[in-house]
């Protein structure tokens, strides 16, 4: 832990733990396993939200009309396959953000080399 | 000897392979769930934390199996084929939008969950909500619409598994199949929690994953067989039933959108996904939990969901459009396999149901009867008092289930609707938005599943207005505008009351890397 670490965490342990009159945007000592928790939700829940408006989109465009008229894909009609390529895409690049995860302890307080290493 | 289940026969010897199997698959499971029970007795593992969370210890493939069964079951085994028997592929893509739902649950708040529970001690999900915002008002009206939105769900799951039975004991007996399956159920989710869920989940998403495969890979065997090619067998659906083929067949485009988008990132916010957030403490066996679970997830939901107009293509006079699968594997099958299928199918409504119910019963017991009204109630009270709840909810849901619709999967899907519309921004911006208060969270929560049933009602109940609903407002869906007024009400309360924020020492537990142990352990509500 670094000198500046320290001190930020005398200020904290200085402060009124019963005070309701504080900013957020002041606190710097911020777990950064939440924050990495908070990328990840807006990583997933982006990525679903995009990928299910793509295949819809995807589906109406090409689906609407006699099948005997439609562009097949991969055996099946177009809107489909397309869709499901969409979703599969979706659900690899996902898997993908998973195993690059970095691994840390969850642990109510990260271990003392792990805070050193960040 | 055989009995005509409308529009295909069962028979007798098939039928009797199939309850055979079934019994003998159905003493394992429950006697499995009262060996961990046993087993948790001997460790002293017996009270309310482990019968609600399984200790907090579970490895990768439990997490996984119960992730996952939790989220298919009788939707993905009965009531989605039944669906897209009817609908077409269109109603599929309604459903692979959940390709990732482990990741959009877990993997979204798994990891803050665990470490918070360390810190707290939770043993309900909600317990972190009781310290993020010291409000019985925020923990209570996401209890009270988390029983409301899961009874329809199991009701559906119920409904499922009774029409199973109904159909799987030739005589439709459907009363019959709704008091088997609630019987089971309650006996072994009463015998052993959540951790005879996991042991079983484990098993169940095994049968699950072969059923899977033997019927869609039944389902295009037969196709090429009878029609030459799997190419001629689509040109024969698209020439004789084009409606199986067309994307709009039902669903307009902001009806699809909004069903997909709550079966898809919504899922992973439902009650029955985040409480799995409770069951580990390994980031290893979190990682693989969620990989494992969309991977299984993918293949079943991918696979049944295509397996209605490939039954339709051999068989277009099925009458109860829920039997889909049940046709598949008692005609198309060898009767050992279909008895399996059976219980894979049985296993995957019996654990979502057992899920279901233990969700509704800690949510329900734990966080809004005992901490907000009985904060004094001793833990061998709490116990029996959560278990009595585990049974006035599952005879409610079953009263529900007496007067069964023709497609359970509108069911699941109205429920769905509900729990995602109250609890999707609450949930997610209650974890991580920190400028969110608890007026904005309690109004957020309430006002998406208010907002859902009015929506719902308009839109697709009462005639006049549905009327108006489709040709003015593109017959979208009830979920949309829930999901937008849910948003915008957090948002904007929220910065509106943003003076009343909890003390400090709770805030820095719930997102800051040091704090006050006083402040952890004492986030309760008396």
């Amino acid at each position: 832990m670094d000198i500046k670490e320290r001190k930020e965490l005398n200020f904290m342990k200085n402060l009124n733990l019963e005070s309701t009159d504080y900013d957020v945007k002041e606190i710097t000592n911020y777990d950064r396993r939440f924050e990495a928790g908070k990328k990840d939700a807006i990583f997933f829940h982006g990525l679903g939200l995009i990928a299910t408006i793509l295949a819809t989109i995807c589906m109406y465009t090409f689906g609407t009309g006699d099948p005997a008229n439609m562009r097949y894909f991969l055996g099946m009609p177009l809107w489909f396959s397309g869709a499901v390529v969409i979703y599969l895409v979706m659900f690899i690049i996902g898997i993908t953000y998973l195993t690059k995860w970095e691994m840390f302890s969850l642990k109510a307080k990260e271990l003392e080399k792990e805070v050193e290493s960040k | 000897m055989s009995f005509d289940l409308g529009g295909f026969y069962l028979l007798s010897s098939t039928r009797s392979i199939m309850i055979i199997i079934f019994a003998i698959y159905s003493i394992l499971i429950v006697g499995l769930g009262a060996y961990v029970k046993i087993q948790s007795k001997k460790m002293k593992s017996d009270n309310l934390v482990s019968f609600l969370t399984g200790g907090g210890g579970l490895g990768a493939f439990a997490i996984a199996m119960i992730a996952a069964t939790n989220s298919m079951a009788g939707g993905t085994m009965v009531a989605a084929p039944g669906l897209t028997y009817a609908i077409g592929y269109s109603g599929s893509l309604l459903y692979y939008a959940g390709f990732l739902t482990a990741a959009f649950g877990l993997g979204s708040i798994g990891r803050k969950v665990a470490i918070i529970k360390d810190r707290i001690g939770a043993v309900s999900f909600l317990d972190l909500f009781r310290l993020r915002f010291r409000s019985k008002s925020v923990v209570g009206a996401l209890s009270i619409t988390c029983v409301l939105g899961l009874l329809f769900t199991t009701s559906a799951q119920i409904t499922a598994g009774a029409k199973m039975f109904s159909a799987v004991t030739g005589s439709n007996q459907y009363y019959l199949g709704l008091i088997l399956v609630i019987v089971i159920t309650v006996i072994y989710t009463m015998t052993g929690g959540i951790k005879s869920m996991a042991k079983v989940a484990v098993i169940q998403g095994v049968v699950m994953l072969a059923a899977t495969f033997s019927i869609i890979g039944v389902l295009i065997y037969k196709n090429i067989q009878t029609y030459g090619s799997f190419a001629t067998a689509i040109e024969y659906m698209g020439t004789n039933y084009p409606e199986l083929l067309k994307a709009d067949t039902t669903f307009t485009f902001l009806g699809t959108l909004g069903t997909a988008i709550f079966c898809g990132i919504g899922l992973g916010t439902m009650p029955f996904a985040v409480t799995v957030s409770l069951t580990y403490d390994n980031h290893k066996a979190l990682v693989r939990g969620v990989i494992i679970s969309c991977l299984i997830f993918t293949i079943c939901q991918g696979f049944m969901c295509a397996t209605g107009p490939f039954a339709h293509n051999l068989n277009p006079n099925l009458l109860t459009r829920d039997y889909t699968t049940i046709y598949v594997a008692t005609n198309l099958l060898p009767s050992p396999i279909a008895g399996i299928i059976f219980c894979g199918v049985f296993a995957a409504i019996q654990s979502s149901l057992a899920g279901y119910c233990m969700s509704a019963a800690g949510f329900f017991a734990k966080d809004f009867y005992v901490d907000v009204f009985k904060p004094d109630m001793d833990k061998e009270k709490q116990k029996k008092f959560t278990i009595i709840t585990v049974l006035v909810f599952a005879a409610i849901a079953t009263a529900i289930a007496l007067k069964p619709g023709d497609l359970t999967q509108y069911m699941i899907n109205f429920s769905l609707g509900s729990l995602a519309s109250a609890w999707y921004w609450p949930i997610l911006l209650g974890l991580y938005w920190k400028q969110a208060t608890k007026a904005g969270t309690f109004w957020s929560c309430i006002s998406g599943f208010v907002s859902y049933m009015v929506f719902y009602f308009i839109s697709s109940v009462i005639p006049t207005t549905k009327a108006w609903w489709i040709a003015n407002m593109g017959n979208m869906h009830a979920f949309i505008p829930a999901w937008i007024i849910s948003l915008a009400v957090i948002y904007f309360v929220s910065l509106a009351t943003k003076n009343d924020r909890v003390p400090l020492g709770y805030f820095q537990v719930f997102f800051c890397d040091d704090y006050d142990e006083k402040y952890a352990k004492d986030f309760r509500l008396n």
